[in-house]
């Protein structure tokens, strides 16, 4: 039999409970101690001031359309999350012709349209291929944001091995509009600019490298 | 008891002016029916880039949006971009 439920408080403690307000108003409150805790109306669920919305065993879904945080305009959403893998492959501005790797990997954290990428490599052989060195494979796009330039982020390798010139350094940095990285390497003795690092620096039997760098995505 | 590792392309995204294809593959570990885990792997198809040895799915999402008039366009932007060379 269904019915209505005017304003009252399903309770005995008229400070505690569930708190159906009048027809007009169409809310429910929830209560403590006589303070709100949480109010459903027209417009949604709204926790009162200082109180928190805690899920302790299960994850909250917005993956229809994301969280606002800071704010409620489209640069306060945050509509995506992911995590994943993806595959970093050698190659140079004049493309390799194969590689044979021990081992390669290749980590994503995406939030929002910023991604962190982490890649990790050694190969065992590889023939062809002149240039700059280029990995290509990132798992989403580098968006082209800065004009006039095709570089559009840039990380650093914390590892390197097997070159065949000494480097000091070695630097990544994202090409705007593709999924490649290209490399740059500081000589041992220094140097007043950032020399490209060519695949001839390196050994076409042992070379390795791990690399970090941010960029963003097309959104 | 029965273990299972199963690949499906699970999202095939068409993203920015020059229709860049993102592809995602999503891993599941099955145990009995019951999906014990799951993972992603993700890949792009650029505009002007080989896509034959992708999914059948990629593929027709490939031919559909990588036309000439968009390779054109990419592969003139990509000509655009500056490399700051210095070496």
């Amino acid at each position: 039999m269904g019915g209505y439920i005017m304003a009252s408080t399903i309770n005995a403690d008229t400070t505690n409970g569930v708190v159906v307000t009048s027809d007009t108003s169409r809310e429910i409150k929830l209560q403590s101690a006589g303070a709100d805790i949480a109010t459903v109306n027209s417009t949604g669920l709204a926790m009162a001031s200082g109180k928190d919305l805690t899920l302790s065993s299960t994850a909250l879904d917005a993956s229809a359309s994301g969280i606002y945080l800071g704010g409620t305009a489209s640069a306060n959403l945050l509509d995506n999350y992911e995590e994943g893998s993806w595959t970093p492959a050698l190659t140079a501005t004049t493309p390799v012709t194969s590689v044979t790797y021990l081992h390669r990997t290749g980590r994503y954290r995406r939030i929002g349209d910023l991604v962190y990428v982490t890649g990790a490599f050694q190969i065992s052989a590889r023939s062809g291929g002149s240039g700059q060195i280029v990995v290509d494979g990132l798992p989403f796009n580098v968006s082209d944001e800065l004009p006039s330039t095709a570089v559009e982020a840039n990380g650093n390798c914390s590892y390197f091995g097997g070159l065949t010139v000494a480097k000091s350094s070695i630097n990544v940095w994202a090409f705007g509009g593709t999924t490649k990285l290209y490399f740059t390497a500081t000589a041992a003795a220094g140097s007043t600019t950032m020399p490209n690092f060519n695949i001839t620096d390196t050994s076409a039997a042992n070379f390795q490298i791990r690399f970090t760098i941010s960029y963003i995505t097309d959104a | 008891m029965t273990i299972e590792k199963r690949k499906t392309i699970d999202k095939i995204e068409v993203v920015g002016d020059y229709k860049h294809i993102q592809v995602r593959e999503r891993t599941d570990i099955i145990e009995d029916g019951a999906v014990l885990s799951s993972s992603y792997r993700r890949w792009v198809i650029s505009p002007n880039q080989d896509y034959s040895n992708e999914h059948a799915d990629v593929q027709a999402m490939c031919q559909q949006f990588h036309t000439q008039e968009i390779i054109n366009s990419y592969n003139t932007m990509l000509s655009e971009q500056t490399l700051e060379e210095t070496e």
